[in-house]
């Protein structure tokens, strides 16, 4: 066979809106480019999803070709924080004819959708001696050979490739009711009783007493409430020689299948129908009891081929419930025999560091149901799980399989992490009885990483899950026994302090107001400023001078001299608008005299000015009398000024 | 010092907090504990003439629920919320009450009535008075210093935020005022009839049961024209309903 594309063809198909933009990608791999006749090429389709694992695809109808099914396998993995499913399964393809022929779609089903491939051309070589048939007529398909040569058609006692062993039950030797006597299908099980997820193997036995063709199922059987594994169809189909009612018959089993029940009640199943096709003849139910392994019997020369149609009876099941005597707290369904082995990569790693345990639970029963055993609650650590892959395994008289989980554990705070053992529980219906096995308990130090907080590992009793509190009734609570005021209400007593507080903080912010903006107005207006202040100035002149009236030094006396000066010339300079400085007696007089002040008055300012200038600068003393003449004048003068303006 | 605790006791004195007062309390408290529920409601009820307490109407409540009268526990859970409004035992048994009564009027009233409604009625006016003095006094206190600093442009800012807030608990204060002159009440009989007019003569336009809430719009007589939360209302007999009425100064304004 050769193909001319290429080896392998890919798939991307129409995806489904999720971020896994690239998913589902679905893979058709073939081994080989070229093939004989009668070789196998093997088919592999590989499926990867993010939902869950894909059903088995089914293989179209080839002519001239004899496909099985040759089991498949089933992993998960984490990527980019999703689980994607991968599923591959195998087919073997066996051209029967040579010639050039094109492999049909396949078509695949994934989250519920129908995707279907391309088709792919290629070409069949002849073995030496084979004979060309480039279209042939009726379809290739396992011979249930002939009478001349039974022996050596019938398959040796080695089973054809696969994983289930043949159940040592037999059907029960009678012709069924209103079935032809010389061809007949028997749809039979193994067991009709079972607990949920134990194996019941669903056979299909062909008894002829004719040359006859098996050609397949018409008419599929319908099948609910199982996880169904199928046999891989047989490259040569085991026949044997049986009697029944005193007849031989040749028995073939063209179709095997596993059932595991997914839940107890009873079950009915549809056998379906089969089709056939038988060499007549006339006379030959007496020829074939006499000659049975006589060459007459697969003679074609006086016989046609008539085209038969054979169904069986339905099969009614019944699935018992788990007993709940003894049933573990962890038990989750699987039933079988299994074995249970836990391993850890590292028993030291640093903080946030990785470490993978390793579950596998291997044995006879539903591989490919089981679940991963839970994990003791474990505190400060984050669990993910990686990884899960499943392995059929063919075993003796056994449905046997391997189950393998890993989980990655990350220990957040520094110390010894104590991983309790995990338990697995399974039922073994062959026992009646539950059996839980464990691993050992692990002991992992955790070293500070770096730049990871130092936390400390808790004990276990503290790090037990808590659960929620769940409210199981309502009712009013119970009466307060104190006669308390609400929180805030307490502060009420403090109300009138912040009132009167408040009330003096607002005036006095008033009285600032004000006053800044007679300040604001007085800076504009220099003349009236002056005048304000003069008599302040007066004030301060006139206290000052009372202070160095009884001392009579002569330091002193030219001090009080000279600040009488300074005081009634700045009050007069201020009343006029004009510099202290610039002021001289002759401006004084005439401002008084202007403001009308008496001839006194002006003497008397006179005779103010000559004797301080006397005091301050010659040698004159002056006595208490005329300092408080001098006093009189400055307070005289300037309340007449002020009086006056 | 000596002045300033004077006053402190003079203060409490006057907020009408009494030995007599815890007697009374104490000994419904003792009543309600040993079940005799009708005598303990007489004793909290006697206690309702002087200062009132959230946990006197909280008790109140208590007695009535115990006792089957949903009305008066409603409205007597409803004045203690009033006074403390986010004290968790109150709010839940006010709560549980309500999920007993048999109907339930729809709210109605435009949602940001009913934002504003829920806001406010979690704090009572003693608190939102209280507030609003204390932002005044900050407020007064920093323009003072702005003032004095001749104006920094830095402090401009603190000026106009303290005086923001206290402006908006001063118009909380005053909505809370207005709000409670909207004269709430409840419906203390066990059915009451609404009916189109104040006089018994009118036609029933629908029934109340105890322990709805109203709001009373005008009262005439004996009669009060009520209104419901989904816009509904009617003329009610005064003797069947019982305003929430925890007066202001009792409220702490």
């Amino acid at each position: 066979m050769k193909f001319r594309n290429t080896s392998f063809l890919f798939l991307f198909l129409l995806l489904s809106q999720t971020a896994f933009a690239a998913l589902p990608e679905v893979t058709i791999t073939f081994d080989r480019q070229t093939v004989n006749v009668g070789e196998e090429v093997h088919l592999k389709i590989r499926i990867e999803s993010a939902g869950s694992a894909a059903q088995r695809p089914r293989l179209p109808s080839i002519e001239s070709f004899t496909t099985y099914y040759t089991g498949h396998s089933a992993q998960s993995k984490e990527e980019n924080g999703q689980t994607v499913s991968i599923s591959e399964f195998n087919f073997a393809i066996v051209p029967n004819v040579v010639g050039k022929f094109t492999f049909p779609p396949v078509e695949v089903e994934v989250e519920g959708r129908m995707y279907r491939t391309s088709t792919v051309e290629f070409e069949v070589l002849g073995k030496p001696g084979m004979k060309s048939t480039t279209h042939p007529s009726s379809p290739s398909v396992p011979h249930m050979g002939s009478a001349t040569t039974p022996a050596g058609n019938v398959a040796s006692s080695s089973q054809p490739p696969g994983f289930y062993q043949i159940p040592k039950t037999q059907p029960q030797g009678f012709v069924p009711p209103g079935a032809d006597p010389n061809i007949f299908l028997k749809a039979w099980v193994d067991k009709t009783a079972a607990y949920p997820n134990e194996p019941i193997v669903l056979t299909y036995s062909l008894y002829t007493r004719q040359d006859t063709q098996y050609e397949g199922f018409s008419e599929e059987p319908v099948i609910t409430g199982f996880w169904i594994e199928q046999f891989p169809s047989p490259e040569k189909l085991d026949k044997n020689v049986v009697q029944i009612a005193g007849k031989r018959y040749v028995r073939a089993d063209v179709r095997r299948m596993v059932l595991f029940p997914q839940g107890s009640g009873e079950y009915n199943i549809q056998p379906g129908t089969a089709k056939v096709s038988v060499e007549e003849r006339s006379h030959y139910e007496d020829f074939m009891d006499e000659f049975f392994d006589d060459s007459f019997f697969s003679s074609r020369i006086y016989s046609k081929k008539i085209p038969k149609v054979l169904s069986t009876q339905p099969i009614t099941i019944s699935v018992k419930p788990f007993p709940e005597n003894g049933k573990p707290a962890g038990f989750n369904g699987a039933t079988g025999h299994f074995t249970f082995t836990g391993t850890v990569d590292k028993r030291t790693v640093k903080q946030s560091e990785p470490v993978t345990m390793t579950l596998t639970i291997e044995g006879e029963g539903n591989i490919e149901t089981l679940e991963r055993p839970p994990l003791p609650v474990l505190a400060h650590v984050e669990v993910y799980d990686s990884d899960v892959s499943s392995q059929l395994l063919e075993r003796k008289d056994a449905v046997m399989g391997r189950k393998t989980f890993q989980v990655m554990l990350m220990p957040e705070a520094v110390g010894e992490l104590d991983i309790p053992p995990v338990e697995f529980s399974f039922f073994d219906p062959r026992t009646v009885k539950y059996t839980t096995l464990r691993t050992e308990a692990f002991r992992i130090q955790v070293q500070q990483g770096e730049g990871e907080p130092a936390l400390p590992l808790k004990s276990r009793e503290e790090s037990e899950k808590r659960k929620g509190v769940e409210l199981e009734a309502r009712d009013i609570f119970f009466i307060k026994d104190r006669l308390e005021i609400a929180p805030l209400e307490r502060a009420n007593p403090l109300r009138p302090f912040l009132l009167i507080a408040n009330a003096i903080a607002t005036l006095l912010a008033l009285f600032i107001v004000l006053y800044l903006k007679r300040q604001e107005e007085l800076d504009t207006n220099i003349a009236l400023k002056r005048r304000i202040h003069a008599p302040r100035a007066v004030r301060r002149g006139l206290r000052q001078m009372g202070k160095l009236m009884k001392d009579n030094s002569r330091t002193a006396q030219q001090k009080f001299c000279e600040i009488a000066q300074k005081t009634l010339n700045g009050y007069v300079s201020a009343q006029m608008n004009v510099s202290a400085q610039s002021l001289t007696v002759p401006m004084v007089e005439e401002a008084l005299a202007t403001r009308g002040e008496s001839p006194e008055t002006i003497d008397r300012l006179k005779s103010f000015y000559d004797l301080c200038n006397q005091v301050r600068f010659t040698d004159t003393d002056i006595d208490h009398q005329k300092k408080e003449e001098i006093l009189d004048t400055v307070e005289i003068v300037s309340k007449s000024m002020a009086k006056k303006k | 010092m000596k002045r300033i605790l004077i006053s402190l006791v003079i203060l409490y004195s006057l907020s009408g907090f009494a030995y007599a007062e815890v007697d009374v309390f104490a000994a419904a408290n003792k009543e309600y504990k040993e079940g005799r529920y009708q005598e303990a409601i007489r004793l909290y009820e006697e206690l309702q003439t002087g200062h009132p307490y959230a946990s006197v109407y909280y008790n109140l409540g208590n007695a009535y629920a115990k006792s089957g009268d949903f009305g008066k526990a409603i409205l007597n859970f409803e004045r203690a919320r009033r006074l403390n409004p986010r004290d968790p035992e109150i709010l839940s048994n006010l709560n549980y009450v309500n999920s007993l009564l048999e109907h339930q009027v729809e709210d109605k009233r435009p949602a940001i009535l009913v934002g504003l409604s829920a806001t406010m009625s979690s704090t009572s006016r003693a608190e939102l008075s209280t507030l609003a003095l204390i932002f005044y006094a900050l407020w007064i206190v920093v323009y003072i210093v702005y003032l004095l600093l001749k104006r920094p442009a830095q402090m401009k800012r603190w000026v106009v935020i303290l005086f923001l807030l206290f402006l908006a608990f001063a118009v909380a204060v005053a909505l809370k005022y207005s709000i409670a002159r909207e004269e709430d009440a409840f419906v203390t009989a066990k059915s009451a009839d609404v009916k189109y007019g104040p006089s018994e003569q009118d036609k029933t336009a629908f029934k109340l049961s105890a322990g709805m809430p109203v709001f009373i719009n005008n009262e005439r007589d004996s009669w009060a024209r009520i209104e419901l939360r989904d816009g509904t209302g009617g003329w009610i007999s005064n003797k069947l309903i019982e305003k929430v009425h925890v007066a202001p100064a009792q409220a702490g304004v």
